[in-house]
């Protein structure tokens, strides 16, 4: 059993999720070779036009899967490099005690400062990450750290603007927007920390970084060079991953079947929640895609899309993870798919 | 601290520098276009740039300084072996755009037929691209547009998820407002009064006019074409919401 445990490890299969997404996606992806070519694998043995014609859809979807994955990774990098910039430029020259010390002491001032912080830095979610990591090593608090990650990706000036000129029709969208982010940003962080015990919220890893570099100073050229390497790999590897599982589950479920739910204001905003966590866009031109299924979906379909997908996608959780548990991450994706939810059913009723 | 020459940090700064270059090298071929809108193109190139130059000189700092730094030995994890399989894949495989069945699965966008809109109120411009069609067609009254002339570009999509009626298929393009992931078919079914059948992905030159006909028992705006020319495929095969070079230059006459 140790050597099992011992063989995972030296493989990087250490955690839960590793070993969920793993297994999900070969589940899926099989069930999917089934189900999509159940004709073709019937007559794999006998016909050779069906070999053929079963190669040629099984290249095309993973050409297509290429193509859907490097646009991820090709959209997502310069954020994450500009993201890793300032969170070692922050670490370094002690600016981030600066940042912290100008916080307000009370709790809703605090927490408002964050949730307006993405003004100050408008760039997609993958680009916060990396800040939000070097701002807790310098002390900032899980809570603090999850407020901020959720609320700046919608609350900046850029997404509000996209939004605002998406919807020329109904601006109150871009509105609604901000305020539903709001509350849910803050309430979701305050869930999260409260019912997840304090020594399982933080990745051990991370944790151990926290304590390793918490009092660093003095950094030279060369540590600076090195931090910058070691934070861009652990982003960008995620990145890569997640752009893949993303990628894979674009080809594996269609998007139609997505949206022939529409009618029913309850699975729409299912189906709307389903395609944020799939498709993994970036939130700054989130909404001319949302924009696209105006004439399906309610604006509380739409608006559960806009609210959510910036805050848990697949992207965002691997990029999560290099900073929270397994078990952190779930409670947060549960809270902002309940909350965003019930957002866009209260809005489905009511607009 | 953080690992500084060791042989894996080697190897990932290469890996790293590859994957940047990669994206270089795509621009100096021209498609990138076929993976994100062309507005991201420079902050792209500038970051990969600048990225790769950091880790470059990383390296060659933390060669300097070899004799004070420690070695770091931890093992090659399954997720680092993914990435160099991503990255192999990558420039093995050609760019390619998205293939018509993966494009027909999203839906194709077609105007919707609005007689509640106000027909004293016209549009003024002529839209030069498929996305602007749909767009205006759908947001003015029909009879603004019925049997206005119209000039278009792009090629037979396929119509598997609503079928037309025999001799029409759907003539648009894969709309991108960010990257392909958010790639969407938008189109306006064609009359094809030619008496030659045109394939799923061929691109067509199509002079007509927009008429109003019943499609499925609802009004529907279609394209009658007065003169329809196959093409080459172009060598920018989507359209990108608000790139001004589909309004100032029409690829016309290729």
């Amino acid at each position: 059993m140790k050597s099992k445990h011992t063989a995972m490890k030296s493989l990087g299969i250490r955690t839960p999720v590793t070993i969920g997404l793993l297994s999900s996606a070969s589940i899926t992806l099989m069930s999917w070779l089934f189900l999509a070519n159940r004709d073709n694998l019937q007559q794999l043995v006998v016909s050779p036009a069906a070999r053929e014609r079963f190669f040629t859809s099984l290249t095309t979807s993973l050409q297509d899967f290429m193509t859907l994955a490097l646009s991820i990774v090709i959209e997502a990098a310069p954020f994450i490099v500009l993201g890793v910039t300032i969170s070692v430029v922050v670490q370094s020259f002690s600016l981030s005690n600066k940042l912290l010390a100008r916080l307000p002491k009370n709790k809703l001032g605090r927490a408002l400062s964050l949730s307006f912080a993405g003004i100050a830095m408008p760039v997609c979610e993958c680009g916060n990450v990396p800040v939000a990591r070097s701002l807790m090593i310098k002390g900032l608090s899980a809570r603090d750290s999850m407020v901020f990650l959720l609320s700046a990706p919608s609350i900046n000036i850029v997404t509000f603007l996209a939004t605002w000129e998406a919807f020329n029709f109904n601006r109150g969208v871009a509105i609604v927007r901000v305020c539903a982010t709001l509350i849910l940003a803050n309430l979701t962080a305050y869930i999260v920390t409260r019912y997840v015990n304090p020594e399982q919220l933080l990745d051990k890893n991370f944790s151990a970084i926290c304590k390793e570099r918490h009092d660093d100073h003095g950094y030279t050229w060369t540590t600076m060079l090195s931090l910058f390497r070691s934070e861009l790999w652990q982003i960008m590897r995620l990145l890569i991953l997640g752009a893949t599982i993303a990628a894979a589950s674009q080809i594996i479920i269609p998007r139609d079947i997505i949206t022939s739910i529409a009618d029913n204001p309850l699975l729409a905003v299912f189906a709307m929640l389903i395609l944020a966590f799939v498709v993994s866009i970036c939130s700054s031109v989130d909404a001319f895609f949302a924009l696209a299924y105006a004439h399906v979906f309610s604006v509380g379909a739409l608006v559960t899309f806009l609210v959510a997908g910036p805050m848990v996608d697949i992207k965002m959780l691997t990029l999560l993870k290099t900073t929270f548990t397994a078990r952190t991450l779930l409670v947060l994706t549960a809270c902002v798919a309940i909350g965003a939810a019930v957002i866009g059913l209260g809005l489905s009723y009511v607009w | 601290m953080f690992g500084k020459l060791s042989p894996r940090n080697i190897a990932l700064t290469f890996i790293m520098c590859y994957l940047f270059l990669y994206i270089f090298r795509l621009y100096i071929s021209g498609n990138m276009g076929l993976y994100i809108h062309p507005r991201y193109n420079g902050f792209v190139v500038i970051m990969s740039f600048f990225a790769a130059t950091l880790l470059l000189a990383g390296l060659v700092t933390g060669y300097r300084q070899k004799a004070a730094a420690h070695t770091e030995s931890r093992p090659i994890r399954l997720i680092d072996a993914i990435v160099v399989i991503f990255l192999v894949a990558g420039f093995v495989l050609p760019a390619k755009p998205l293939s018509e069945r993966t494009v027909g699965e999203r839906g194709i966008l077609t105007p919707t037929v609005r007689y509640s809109h106000r027909p004293d109120r016209c549009p003024t411009v002529t839209p030069t691209a498929i996305r602007g069609w749909v767009m205006q067609l759908s947001e003015f009254h029909p009879d603004c547009s019925d049997n206005k002339p119209i000039e278009l570009i792009a090629r037979v999509l396929p119509s598997d998820s609503v079928p037309l009626p025999d001799g029409m298929v759907y003539f648009g393009r894969v709309v991108i407002s960010c990257c392909v992931i958010d790639a969407r078919p938008y189109a306006l079914p064609l009359i094809n009064n030619t008496g030659k059948s045109h394939a799923s992905d061929t691109w067509l030159h199509v002079f007509g006019r927009i008429r109003i006909k019943t499609l499925n028992q609802q009004p529907q705006f279609v394209i009658e074409p007065t003169n329809i020319k196959e093409i080459a495929d172009p060598s920018k095969p989507y359209e990108y919401i608000n790139d001004r070079s589909y309004i100032t230059q029409p690829e016309i006459g290729q």
